[in-house]
Protein backbone atom coordinates (compact mmCIF):
# COMPACT_ATOMS: atom_id res chain seq x y z
CA UNK A 1 0.00 0.00 0.00
CA UNK A 2 1.22 3.46 -0.79
CA UNK A 3 2.14 5.53 2.28
CA UNK A 4 -0.33 8.29 3.06
CA UNK A 5 2.31 11.00 2.57
CA UNK A 6 3.01 9.81 -0.99
CA UNK A 7 -0.63 10.28 -1.88
CA UNK A 8 -0.86 13.72 -0.31
CA UNK A 9 1.16 15.47 -3.06
CA UNK A 10 3.77 18.11 -2.35
CA UNK A 11 1.41 20.86 -1.28
CA UNK A 12 -0.48 18.47 0.98
CA UNK A 13 2.79 17.27 2.54
CA UNK A 14 3.87 20.86 3.01
CA UNK A 15 0.65 21.94 4.80
CA UNK A 16 0.69 18.87 7.04
CA UNK A 17 4.33 19.44 8.00
CA UNK A 18 3.72 23.11 8.81
CA UNK A 19 0.67 22.12 10.89
CA UNK A 20 2.79 19.46 12.64
CA UNK A 21 5.58 21.96 13.45
CA UNK A 22 3.18 24.60 14.71
CA UNK A 23 1.14 22.19 16.82
CA UNK A 24 4.38 20.88 18.39
CA UNK A 25 5.37 24.45 19.20
CA UNK A 26 1.91 25.19 20.54
CA UNK A 27 1.87 22.14 22.81
CA UNK A 28 5.16 23.26 24.25
CA UNK A 29 4.28 26.96 24.21
CA UNK A 30 5.90 27.72 27.58
CA UNK A 31 9.23 27.40 25.81
CA UNK A 32 8.00 29.85 23.18
CA UNK A 33 7.13 32.35 25.91
CA UNK A 34 10.69 31.96 27.18
CA UNK A 35 12.04 32.95 23.76
CA UNK A 36 9.69 35.97 23.63
CA UNK A 37 10.61 37.06 27.13
CA UNK A 38 14.32 36.59 26.43
CA UNK A 39 14.08 38.82 23.34
CA UNK A 40 12.28 41.48 25.38
CA UNK A 41 15.01 41.29 28.02
CA UNK A 42 17.64 41.81 25.32
CA UNK A 43 15.79 45.00 24.33
CA UNK A 44 15.83 46.15 27.96
CA UNK A 45 19.51 45.34 28.44
CA UNK A 46 20.44 47.29 25.31
CA UNK A 47 18.10 50.13 26.27
CA UNK A 48 19.92 50.38 29.60
CA UNK A 49 23.35 50.00 28.02
CA UNK A 50 22.98 52.66 25.33
CA UNK A 51 19.39 53.77 25.37
CA UNK A 52 17.72 57.16 24.87
CA UNK A 53 19.55 58.62 27.88
CA UNK A 54 22.77 58.49 25.90
CA UNK A 55 21.41 60.63 23.06
CA UNK A 56 22.97 64.10 23.52
CA UNK A 57 20.40 66.40 25.18
CA UNK A 58 21.05 69.48 23.02
CA UNK A 59 19.75 67.92 19.80
CA UNK A 60 16.72 69.28 17.96
CA UNK A 61 13.55 67.20 17.69
CA UNK A 62 14.33 65.77 14.23
CA UNK A 63 17.97 65.00 15.04
CA UNK A 64 16.99 63.30 18.30
CA UNK A 65 14.42 61.23 16.45
CA UNK A 66 17.08 60.24 13.92
CA UNK A 67 19.43 59.07 16.70
CA UNK A 68 16.68 57.09 18.41
CA UNK A 69 15.74 55.50 15.09
CA UNK A 70 19.31 54.20 14.74
CA UNK A 71 19.19 52.71 18.23
CA UNK A 72 15.72 51.27 17.71
CA UNK A 73 16.64 49.53 14.45
CA UNK A 74 19.90 48.12 15.84
CA UNK A 75 18.28 46.81 19.02
CA UNK A 76 15.26 45.33 17.22
CA UNK A 77 17.43 43.19 14.94
CA UNK A 78 19.92 42.25 17.65
CA UNK A 79 17.11 41.05 19.92
CA UNK A 80 15.57 39.08 17.05
CA UNK A 81 18.92 37.45 16.20
CA UNK A 82 19.43 36.26 19.78
CA UNK A 83 15.83 35.11 20.09
CA UNK A 84 16.12 33.25 16.76
CA UNK A 85 19.08 31.22 18.05
CA UNK A 86 16.98 29.82 20.92
CA UNK A 87 13.86 29.34 18.80
CA UNK A 88 15.82 27.51 16.08
CA UNK A 89 17.57 25.27 18.54
CA UNK A 90 14.20 24.12 19.80
CA UNK A 91 12.74 23.49 16.36
CA UNK A 92 15.82 21.49 15.26
CA UNK A 93 15.62 19.44 18.45
CA UNK A 94 11.98 18.44 17.93
CA UNK A 95 12.74 16.86 14.56
CA UNK A 96 15.64 14.82 15.89
CA UNK A 97 13.86 13.38 18.92
CA UNK A 98 12.94 9.71 18.62
CA UNK A 99 14.15 9.68 15.00
CA UNK A 100 11.17 11.79 13.88
CA UNK A 101 12.96 13.07 10.78
CA UNK A 102 13.88 9.53 9.74
CA UNK A 103 10.24 8.53 10.02
CA UNK A 104 9.11 11.51 7.95
CA UNK A 105 11.64 10.60 5.25
CA UNK A 106 10.52 6.95 5.32
CA UNK A 107 6.95 8.10 4.72
CA UNK A 108 8.16 9.37 1.35
CA UNK A 109 7.87 13.09 2.06
CA UNK A 110 9.87 15.19 -0.42
CA UNK A 111 12.90 17.13 0.95
CA UNK A 112 11.58 20.29 -0.75
CA UNK A 113 8.35 20.04 1.25
CA UNK A 114 10.34 19.46 4.46
CA UNK A 115 12.63 22.43 3.78
CA UNK A 116 9.84 24.86 2.90
CA UNK A 117 7.64 23.71 5.78
CA UNK A 118 10.52 24.39 8.16
CA UNK A 119 11.05 27.85 6.65
CA UNK A 120 7.35 28.68 7.01
CA UNK A 121 7.02 27.40 10.58
CA UNK A 122 10.19 29.22 11.70
CA UNK A 123 8.92 32.34 9.90
CA UNK A 124 5.58 32.19 11.78
CA UNK A 125 7.29 31.72 15.16
CA UNK A 126 9.76 34.55 14.58
CA UNK A 127 6.96 36.83 13.36
CA UNK A 128 5.09 36.15 16.61
CA UNK A 129 8.22 37.17 18.55
CA UNK A 130 8.58 40.31 16.41
CA UNK A 131 4.97 41.27 17.11
CA UNK A 132 5.95 41.54 20.77
CA UNK A 133 9.36 43.09 20.07
CA UNK A 134 8.32 45.98 17.84
CA UNK A 135 5.99 47.72 20.35
CA UNK A 136 8.63 47.21 23.07
CA UNK A 137 11.30 48.86 20.93
CA UNK A 138 8.98 51.75 19.99
CA UNK A 139 8.08 52.38 23.64
CA UNK A 140 11.42 51.77 25.40
CA UNK A 141 13.57 53.47 22.79
CA UNK A 142 11.04 56.30 22.52
CA UNK A 143 10.72 56.21 18.71
CA UNK A 144 7.17 57.35 19.27
CA UNK A 145 6.77 59.63 16.28
CA UNK A 146 6.35 56.57 14.04
CA UNK A 147 3.03 56.69 12.20
CA UNK A 148 0.78 53.71 11.45
CA UNK A 149 2.19 53.80 7.91
CA UNK A 150 5.74 53.51 9.28
CA UNK A 151 4.72 50.53 11.41
CA UNK A 152 3.26 48.88 8.31
CA UNK A 153 6.49 49.56 6.40
CA UNK A 154 8.47 48.13 9.30
CA UNK A 155 6.28 45.02 9.22
CA UNK A 156 7.24 44.62 5.55
CA UNK A 157 10.96 45.05 6.24
CA UNK A 158 10.71 42.68 9.22
CA UNK A 159 8.97 40.10 7.02
CA UNK A 160 11.80 40.25 4.46
CA UNK A 161 14.48 39.97 7.14
CA UNK A 162 12.67 37.15 8.90
CA UNK A 163 12.33 35.35 5.60
CA UNK A 164 16.14 35.39 5.30
CA UNK A 165 16.70 34.26 8.88
CA UNK A 166 14.22 31.41 8.30
CA UNK A 167 15.79 30.19 5.04
CA UNK A 168 19.23 30.06 6.69
CA UNK A 169 17.91 28.87 10.05
CA UNK A 170 15.99 25.96 8.52
CA UNK A 171 19.10 24.18 7.32
CA UNK A 172 21.54 25.38 9.99
CA UNK A 173 19.31 23.96 12.75
CA UNK A 174 19.01 20.68 10.84
CA UNK A 175 22.78 20.58 10.44
CA UNK A 176 23.80 21.37 14.01
CA UNK A 177 21.18 19.08 15.60
CA UNK A 178 23.58 16.14 15.28
CA UNK A 179 26.69 17.90 16.64
CA UNK A 180 28.11 17.86 20.14
CA UNK A 181 27.49 21.09 22.09
CA UNK A 182 24.79 21.97 19.60
CA UNK A 183 23.31 24.91 21.57
CA UNK A 184 26.46 26.98 21.39
CA UNK A 185 27.43 25.64 17.96
CA UNK A 186 24.14 26.77 16.44
CA UNK A 187 24.86 30.37 17.47
CA UNK A 188 28.41 30.47 16.07
CA UNK A 189 27.25 28.89 12.81
CA UNK A 190 24.02 30.85 12.41
CA UNK A 191 25.08 34.36 13.40
CA UNK A 192 27.91 34.88 10.85
CA UNK A 193 25.60 33.56 8.12
CA UNK A 194 22.83 36.01 9.01
CA UNK A 195 25.11 39.01 9.65
CA UNK A 196 24.96 40.36 6.04
CA UNK A 197 21.18 40.14 6.25
CA UNK A 198 21.06 41.79 9.68
CA UNK A 199 23.26 44.66 8.48
CA UNK A 200 20.98 45.23 5.46
CA UNK A 201 17.82 44.93 7.57
CA UNK A 202 19.18 47.36 10.18
CA UNK A 203 20.22 49.92 7.56
CA UNK A 204 16.79 49.83 5.92
CA UNK A 205 14.97 49.84 9.29
CA UNK A 206 16.79 53.00 10.43
CA UNK A 207 15.03 54.93 7.64
CA UNK A 208 11.69 53.35 8.50
CA UNK A 209 12.04 54.07 12.23
CA UNK A 210 13.01 57.66 11.36
CA UNK A 211 9.88 58.01 9.17
CA UNK A 212 12.02 58.71 6.09
CA UNK A 213 11.84 57.16 2.63
CA UNK A 214 14.48 54.46 2.09
CA UNK A 215 17.72 56.28 1.30
CA UNK A 216 19.95 53.48 0.03
CA UNK A 217 18.27 50.92 -2.19
CA UNK A 218 21.41 48.74 -2.32
CA UNK A 219 20.68 47.57 1.24
CA UNK A 220 17.09 46.89 0.31
CA UNK A 221 18.26 44.85 -2.70
CA UNK A 222 20.53 42.82 -0.42
CA UNK A 223 17.60 42.30 1.95
CA UNK A 224 15.57 40.86 -0.95
CA UNK A 225 18.38 39.00 -2.73
CA UNK A 226 20.01 37.30 0.27
CA UNK A 227 16.94 35.22 1.27
CA UNK A 228 16.43 34.19 -2.37
CA UNK A 229 20.09 33.19 -2.71
CA UNK A 230 20.17 31.24 0.55
CA UNK A 231 16.81 29.59 -0.21
CA UNK A 232 18.22 28.50 -3.59
CA UNK A 233 21.37 27.06 -2.04
CA UNK A 234 19.36 25.52 0.80
CA UNK A 235 16.93 23.91 -1.61
CA UNK A 236 19.76 22.43 -3.66
CA UNK A 237 21.51 21.01 -0.61
CA UNK A 238 18.75 20.14 1.87
CA UNK A 239 18.35 16.67 0.40
CA UNK A 240 21.99 15.89 1.30
CA UNK A 241 21.42 17.14 4.84
CA UNK A 242 18.51 14.78 5.35
CA UNK A 243 20.50 11.75 4.26
CA UNK A 244 22.46 11.78 7.52
CA UNK B 1 55.71 6.95 -1.05
CA UNK B 2 54.92 8.92 -4.21
CA UNK B 3 52.80 11.30 -2.15
CA UNK B 4 55.58 12.05 0.32
CA UNK B 5 57.99 12.59 -2.60
CA UNK B 6 55.56 15.08 -4.15
CA UNK B 7 55.24 16.78 -0.77
CA UNK B 8 59.05 16.93 -0.50
CA UNK B 9 59.36 18.59 -3.92
CA UNK B 10 56.52 20.97 -3.03
CA UNK B 11 58.27 21.82 0.23
CA UNK B 12 61.47 22.62 -1.64
CA UNK B 13 59.65 24.76 -4.20
CA UNK B 14 57.81 26.59 -1.41
CA UNK B 15 61.02 27.23 0.53
CA UNK B 16 62.72 28.52 -2.61
CA UNK B 17 59.79 30.79 -3.48
CA UNK B 18 59.65 32.11 0.08
CA UNK B 19 63.38 32.94 0.00
CA UNK B 20 63.30 34.61 -3.43
CA UNK B 21 60.03 36.38 -2.56
CA UNK B 22 61.40 37.64 0.77
CA UNK B 23 64.55 38.90 -0.98
CA UNK B 24 62.43 40.79 -3.50
CA UNK B 25 60.10 42.18 -0.84
CA UNK B 26 62.74 43.23 1.69
CA UNK B 27 65.83 43.91 -0.44
CA UNK B 28 65.02 44.56 -4.11
CA UNK B 29 61.67 46.41 -3.90
CA UNK B 30 62.15 50.10 -3.05
CA UNK B 31 60.78 51.70 0.09
CA UNK B 32 57.48 53.39 -0.78
CA UNK B 33 57.53 57.18 -0.38
CA UNK B 34 54.33 57.68 1.58
CA UNK B 35 53.93 54.56 3.70
CA UNK B 36 57.64 53.85 4.22
CA UNK B 37 58.50 50.37 5.62
CA UNK B 38 54.93 49.53 6.56
CA UNK B 39 54.12 49.25 2.83
CA UNK B 40 55.92 45.85 2.91
CA UNK B 41 52.79 44.53 4.63
CA UNK B 42 51.03 44.94 1.27
CA UNK B 43 52.94 41.98 -0.27
CA UNK B 44 51.73 39.64 2.46
CA UNK B 45 48.24 41.12 2.43
CA UNK B 46 47.68 40.61 -1.32
CA UNK B 47 49.33 37.17 -1.35
CA UNK B 48 47.29 35.93 1.61
CA UNK B 49 44.05 37.38 0.19
CA UNK B 50 44.55 35.66 -3.17
CA UNK B 51 45.38 32.30 -1.54
CA UNK B 52 42.42 32.68 0.81
CA UNK B 53 40.02 33.16 -2.12
CA UNK B 54 41.51 30.08 -3.81
CA UNK B 55 41.28 28.09 -0.56
CA UNK B 56 37.60 28.82 0.03
CA UNK B 57 36.79 28.13 -3.63
CA UNK B 58 38.54 24.77 -3.33
CA UNK B 59 36.56 24.03 -0.14
CA UNK B 60 33.25 24.69 -1.92
CA UNK B 61 34.33 22.78 -5.05
CA UNK B 62 35.47 19.71 -3.10
CA UNK B 63 32.28 19.97 -1.03
CA UNK B 64 30.32 19.54 -4.27
CA UNK B 65 32.62 16.67 -5.32
CA UNK B 66 32.03 14.96 -1.97
CA UNK B 67 28.26 15.32 -2.22
CA UNK B 68 28.30 13.74 -5.70
CA UNK B 69 30.94 11.03 -5.27
CA UNK B 70 30.94 10.46 -1.47
CA UNK B 71 34.71 10.19 -1.50
CA UNK B 72 36.17 10.84 2.01
CA UNK B 73 39.38 12.23 0.48
CA UNK B 74 37.38 15.04 -1.19
CA UNK B 75 35.96 16.00 2.20
CA UNK B 76 39.41 15.87 3.80
CA UNK B 77 40.76 18.23 1.11
CA UNK B 78 37.77 20.58 1.56
CA UNK B 79 38.33 20.70 5.33
CA UNK B 80 42.10 21.10 5.02
CA UNK B 81 41.71 23.87 2.46
CA UNK B 82 39.28 25.71 4.74
CA UNK B 83 41.60 25.51 7.73
CA UNK B 84 44.55 26.88 5.74
CA UNK B 85 42.25 29.48 4.14
CA UNK B 86 41.08 30.54 7.57
CA UNK B 87 44.66 31.14 8.74
CA UNK B 88 45.27 33.17 5.57
CA UNK B 89 42.09 35.13 6.27
CA UNK B 90 43.49 35.93 9.72
CA UNK B 91 46.73 37.11 8.06
CA UNK B 92 44.69 39.30 5.69
CA UNK B 93 42.83 40.84 8.63
CA UNK B 94 45.94 41.36 10.76
CA UNK B 95 48.07 42.85 7.98
CA UNK B 96 45.07 44.99 7.01
CA UNK B 97 44.92 46.29 10.58
CA UNK B 98 48.64 47.11 10.56
CA UNK B 99 48.13 49.03 7.33
CA UNK B 100 45.04 50.79 8.70
CA UNK B 101 46.90 51.89 11.83
CA UNK B 102 49.64 53.41 9.76
CA UNK B 103 47.56 54.92 6.95
CA UNK B 104 44.38 56.02 8.71
CA UNK B 105 45.54 56.11 12.33
CA UNK B 106 43.07 53.49 13.49
CA UNK B 107 43.27 49.72 13.89
CA UNK B 108 39.76 49.15 12.67
CA UNK B 109 37.31 50.83 10.38
CA UNK B 110 33.79 49.56 9.63
CA UNK B 111 34.10 49.99 5.88
CA UNK B 112 32.52 47.35 3.57
CA UNK B 113 35.66 45.35 2.79
CA UNK B 114 36.80 45.06 6.42
CA UNK B 115 33.33 44.28 7.68
CA UNK B 116 32.61 41.61 5.08
CA UNK B 117 36.09 40.15 5.56
CA UNK B 118 35.50 39.82 9.31
CA UNK B 119 32.16 38.12 8.68
CA UNK B 120 33.86 35.71 6.26
CA UNK B 121 36.51 34.88 8.84
CA UNK B 122 33.82 34.24 11.46
CA UNK B 123 31.87 32.01 9.06
CA UNK B 124 34.84 29.75 8.44
CA UNK B 125 35.63 29.78 12.17
CA UNK B 126 32.12 28.36 12.57
CA UNK B 127 32.86 25.86 9.79
CA UNK B 128 36.03 24.61 11.51
CA UNK B 129 34.29 24.44 14.92
CA UNK B 130 31.50 22.49 13.28
CA UNK B 131 33.96 20.00 11.82
CA UNK B 132 35.62 19.52 15.17
CA UNK B 133 32.35 18.70 16.94
CA UNK B 134 30.90 16.16 14.51
CA UNK B 135 32.09 12.75 13.35
CA UNK B 136 31.76 10.31 10.48
CA UNK B 137 29.42 10.67 7.52
CA UNK B 138 27.38 13.40 9.23
CA UNK B 139 30.50 15.55 9.51
CA UNK B 140 31.45 14.98 5.88
CA UNK B 141 28.02 15.72 4.46
CA UNK B 142 27.17 18.66 6.71
CA UNK B 143 30.53 20.35 6.40
CA UNK B 144 30.40 19.96 2.60
CA UNK B 145 27.04 21.72 2.65
CA UNK B 146 28.40 24.35 5.05
CA UNK B 147 31.46 24.94 2.83
CA UNK B 148 29.19 25.59 -0.15
CA UNK B 149 26.85 27.88 1.83
CA UNK B 150 29.68 29.90 3.40
CA UNK B 151 31.12 30.41 -0.09
CA UNK B 152 28.18 32.78 -0.74
CA UNK B 153 30.14 35.33 1.29
CA UNK B 154 33.28 35.13 -0.89
CA UNK B 155 31.93 37.13 -3.87
CA UNK B 156 30.38 39.58 -1.40
CA UNK B 157 33.86 40.27 0.04
CA UNK B 158 35.37 40.47 -3.44
CA UNK B 159 32.78 42.89 -4.82
CA UNK B 160 32.06 44.78 -1.56
CA UNK B 161 33.97 47.86 -2.70
CA UNK B 162 32.15 47.97 -6.02
CA UNK B 163 28.77 47.46 -4.36
CA UNK B 164 29.06 49.87 -1.45
CA UNK B 165 32.06 51.97 -2.43
CA UNK B 166 34.88 52.88 -0.08
CA UNK B 167 37.27 55.75 0.24
CA UNK B 168 39.88 53.52 1.88
CA UNK B 169 40.24 50.36 -0.21
CA UNK B 170 40.84 50.32 -3.95
CA UNK B 171 38.49 48.00 -5.86
CA UNK B 172 40.09 44.59 -6.45
CA UNK B 173 41.78 44.69 -9.83
CA UNK B 174 43.98 42.61 -12.04
CA UNK B 175 46.08 45.41 -13.57
CA UNK B 176 48.40 47.31 -11.29
CA UNK B 177 50.22 50.57 -11.75
CA UNK B 178 53.29 49.67 -9.70
CA UNK B 179 57.05 50.01 -9.84
CA UNK B 180 58.33 46.86 -11.63
CA UNK B 181 60.31 45.69 -8.60
CA UNK B 182 57.27 46.10 -6.38
CA UNK B 183 55.13 44.29 -8.93
CA UNK B 184 57.49 41.28 -9.01
CA UNK B 185 57.71 41.36 -5.21
CA UNK B 186 53.94 41.11 -5.08
CA UNK B 187 53.88 38.36 -7.71
CA UNK B 188 56.55 36.30 -5.97
CA UNK B 189 54.95 36.85 -2.56
CA UNK B 190 51.64 35.62 -3.95
CA UNK B 191 53.31 32.60 -5.58
CA UNK B 192 55.10 31.71 -2.33
CA UNK B 193 51.87 32.01 -0.34
CA UNK B 194 50.01 29.88 -2.93
CA UNK B 195 52.70 27.19 -2.90
CA UNK B 196 52.59 27.13 0.92
CA UNK B 197 48.81 26.83 0.68
CA UNK B 198 49.02 23.78 -1.61
CA UNK B 199 51.62 22.09 0.59
CA UNK B 200 49.82 22.79 3.89
CA UNK B 201 46.48 21.67 2.46
CA UNK B 202 47.96 18.39 1.23
CA UNK B 203 49.61 17.72 4.59
CA UNK B 204 46.50 18.67 6.56
CA UNK B 205 44.32 16.47 4.36
CA UNK B 206 46.69 13.52 4.94
CA UNK B 207 46.49 14.08 8.71
CA UNK B 208 42.70 14.25 8.46
CA UNK B 209 42.52 10.94 6.57
CA UNK B 210 44.90 9.35 9.10
CA UNK B 211 42.74 10.64 11.98
CA UNK B 212 39.65 9.15 10.38
CA UNK B 213 41.41 5.79 9.97
CA UNK B 214 42.48 5.83 13.63
CA UNK B 215 38.90 6.68 14.60
CA UNK B 216 37.57 3.78 12.54
CA UNK B 217 40.15 1.34 14.03
CA UNK B 218 39.33 2.51 17.54
CA UNK B 219 35.62 1.89 16.94
CA UNK B 220 36.35 -1.51 15.46
CA UNK B 221 38.41 -2.39 18.50
CA UNK B 222 35.67 -1.20 20.85
CA UNK B 223 33.02 -3.26 19.08
CA UNK B 224 35.39 -6.22 18.96
CA UNK B 225 35.88 -6.06 22.72
CA UNK B 226 32.13 -5.74 23.23
CA UNK B 227 31.54 -8.83 21.15
CA UNK B 228 34.10 -10.83 23.14
CA UNK B 229 32.71 -9.60 26.49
Amino acid sequence: MEPQAMRAGRSGQFTRLVAKDLSLQWRNREALYVVGLFSLLVVLVFAFAYGPEFVPPGLGRAARHGELAKLGAAIFWSALAFGAVIALHRSGEADREFGAMGAIRLAGVSPTAIYFSRIVSIFIILTAIEAALLPAVIVFLQVESMTAMDVARMAGVAALGTCGVSTIGAFVSTMTASARGKESLLSVVLLPLVVPLLIAATKVSVDVFASRPISDWRWFSLLVAYPMLTAGVGLALFDSLLEE
Amino acid sequence: MVRSRINGVLGLVTALLVMVGATFVFVVAPIEVEMREIQKVFYFHVGAAWSMFVAFTVTAAYGIVYLIRRNPRADAIAGASASVGWVYAAIVLLTGMLWARSAWNTWWNWEPRLTSMLVLWLMYAGYLLFRSTTRGDARRTYSSVFGIVAFVMVPIVYYSIRIWGSVLHPATKTKWNLDNRMYYGMLLGTLAMSAAYVLLTRLRADVDIAEQEVDALRQEQMFGEDAEG
